[in-house]
């Protein structure tokens, strides 16, 4: 039983309903993308999965067993969290040492290959630390680690353009040597999207969908005509949204197209991952 | 398994801290021994180093939770865990500051008019006979109790604390002071003619062992109901705590 | 309508290794790039670019030795040569007729046209 299993899975904070009911299967050796708009609740999940917070219901199995309170099934996960969880006057250094005392599959040796490679002080105490750099020294532990899960939780938070390629390409390439689960929760979904094996959208506490990222890439389409052109040809369709410009308009389908069917005059054209979230979730 | 290294971590933990005061305290006790010596008239003397050991266990007791929590959970290590860590961390760390306290204390007095906290207290009960060796001891295991309790009620006032929203933080830090220090007062002079203060003060006679021969078995023994009584708060508190972000 | 360039990731993957054997640059029973080299460079997903790789391997252009890596088959280039030969005549020839039917453009001007273009 090689995957997280996230059972009806409720959370409120005060009047504010993070998750409703959510559902979920994070299978063993992908990578998933986590997408949502700010307060979608997928920190939330995140730390529910992760024993930070708990849930006002529902359960999470990792590997079939409890998520809550247990110390073997987090053995399993690493989360990566936007926020510092890391003693504030600890040296990166030591940040490590300990680590590797709590995961025993931490491999120092990548880890300092990785601080050489990202161009991380790791004399520095994590205070010391900016923003981009506060992420790349969590970025190294989360790939170092060995778990069988990684939740990475906005990881390319203040990384330059630099930076956010070495992420990727070591991402991959971790990924390739060790295989493993891997949730990246993003808003940076263009540099992400060809990464992504799977992806889940959340909006508002539910889930929006949930389907490889072919699948979902394959039923975005933008067509665009005369104004009453497109009105007539998506009478029948799953429009999410569209955009006028004078007489001419764009609407956004999500659906199969049958090309043969397009009336003379229609543009069509596939929606992008990041183009096909921003209207999947525009609400 | 993942206990051992917690415990450790917590015990790594107070390794600076207790460093750094030690140093202080050793700079404090060869300075008034130098002092002492050569002043060699009596009018300088230095007592009771141990309270400021309980001063500064209270403190630690204060500041073990807040950053451990978070470190904890970031490496996947439950609340159950966490709570057993503290317990098996103070007591070392608690005893091993109890005999170096013991130690300090005994050469001291040998070179100075030095008398430990505990001798303040149960003098009493050595002066018949003169077994140095009991009295450390006894001043060992006294200091210990003493000194563990004081990190549980440290460790159960800051979860405490945590728990609380702003509200509750208000009313208990204006409220338990002012029911302590007014109310009670207040209370005991206009209706029941001070028992209330005797009574307490009568129980913490009976709880220190002053009213059996200056016993310090009795504070210990209390000392020990209080450690369990604070941690026990301490850990229903913990149970549920979740992180502020 | 340009649906050609917005095709799945892995049959672009596939065309580029398809490309690289027809340009020469992987020789028949020469050994291609691996799935984690082709991941790596490109930063996809390497279900992706297994995905891409199967589509040829089902088509066999290229074949698979255990436990070393993908080799370009026997006759992939003649293969390959051919299936181009036929996305030639459905992606452009047949198009172009449409259009030249959408314009009532006779037969003998679009051959015509033709001729002007290989003469240019």
């Amino acid at each position: 039983m090689n995957f997280i299993e996230v059972k009806s899975l409720t959370k409120t904070f005060g009047n504010v309903t993070a998750l409703k009911n959510i559902n979920l299967k994070f299978e063993g050796n992908k990578i998933y993308g986590l997408l949502g708009r700010n307060g979608a609740g997928k920190t939330t999940l995140l730390n529910i999965i992760n024993n930070r917070i708990f849930p006002d219901s529902g359960e999470v199995l990792i590997d079939g067993v409890t998520a809550f309170e247990n110390d073997y099934a987090q053995r399993n996960v690493y989360l990566m969290s936007e926020k510092n969880y890391y003693p504030l006057t600890m040296k990166v250094n030591n940040v490590f040492k300990w680590t590797n005392e709590f995961y025993p599959l931490f491999d120092m040796d990548y880890a300092k290959e990785l601080t050489a490679k990202f161009g991380l002080n790791p004399a520095k105490k994590v205070k010391e630390l900016s923003t981009g750099y506060n992420s790349i020294f969590k970025i190294i532990i989360a790939l170092s680690v060995n778990t069988p899960y990684i939740l990475l939780d906005e990881p390319v938070l203040g990384l330059d353009a630099n930076h956010r390629a070495i992420f990727y390409k070591t991402l991959i390439e971790n990924y390739n040597a060790n295989p493993k689960t891997i949730i990246i929760s993003t808003h940076l979904i263009d540099e992400v999207a060809n990464v992504l094996e799977d992806i889940i959208i959340i909006n508002q506490g539910e889930i929006l969908k949930n389907e490889s990222c072919e699948q979902l890439l394959t039923q975005g389409y933008t067509v665009t005509g005369s104004t009453t052109t497109i009105n007539s040809f998506i009478a029948d369709k799953n429009t999410i949204g569209y955009d006028t410009l004078g007489g001419l308009k764009t609407a956004y389908i999500y659906g199969s197209v049958d090309k043969s069917e397009l009336p003379t005059g229609v543009e069509i054209s596939k929606l992008d991952l990041q183009r096909l979230f921003i209207q999947l979730t525009n609400s | 398994m993942y206990m051992k290294t917690a415990i450790k971590y917590k015990i790594w933990e107070n390794k600076r801290p207790l460093m750094i005061y030690y140093g202080i305290i050793y700079t404090i006790l060869v300075a008034s021994a130098l002092a002492i010596t050569s002043a060699d008239n009596g009018s300088i003397s230095v007592s009771g180093i141990e309270f400021a050991s309980m001063i500064f266990i209270f403190i630690s007791g204060l500041n073990y939770f807040g950053e451990t929590f978070r470190m904890f959970l970031q490496n996947g290590l439950s609340r159950k865990t966490l709570f057993i860590s503290f317990v098996f961390s103070i007591i070392p760390i608690t005893a091993f500051m109890a005999i170096l306290d013991s130690i300090n204390s005994l050469i001291m007095g040998y070179i100075t008019n030095y008398k430990s906290l505990y001798l303040q207290f149960y003098h009493p009960r050595y002066v018949e006979s003169s077994g140095t060796g009991l009295q450390f001891f006894e001043g060992i295991l006294w200091s210990l109790f003493a000194y563990a309790m004081l990190a549980m009620l440290g460790v159960f006032i800051t979860t405490l604390y945590y728990r609380m929203d702003k509200k509750q933080k208000l009313v208990v830090s204006i409220g338990f002071p002012l029911l302590l220090f007014v109310v009670l007062p207040m209370l005991d002079n206009s209706f029941t003619n001070g028992a209330i203060f005797r009574g307490i003060g009568d129980s913490f006679a009976f709880a220190w062992g002053y009213q059996h021969g200056f016993n310090p078995y009795y504070s210990m023994l209390t000392c020990t109901l209080f450690f369990i009584f604070f941690g026990g708060l301490a850990y229903l508190l913990i149970r549920k705590a979740v992180v502020q972000e | 309508m340009n649906f050609e360039d917005e095709r799945p990731i892995f049959a672009q993957i596939a065309e580029e290794i398809e490309n690289g054997i027809l340009s020469g640059a992987f020789p028949e029973d020469s050994q291609i790039p691996s799935t984690t080299e082709i991941s790596v460079r490109y930063k996809i997903n390497p279900a992706t670019v297994l995905k891409g790789m199967n589509l040829l391997v089902d088509s066999n252009i290229i074949y698979k030795k255990r436990g070393i890596g993908m080799f370009v088959a026997q006759d992939a280039k003649s293969k390959l040569m051919q299936k181009r030969k036929d996305q030639f005549y459905e992606n452009f020839i047949v198009r172009v007729i449409d259009e030249a039917n959408k314009l009532r453009l006779p037969k003998e001007e679009v051959q015509y046209m033709l001729e002007r273009g290989f003469n240019r």
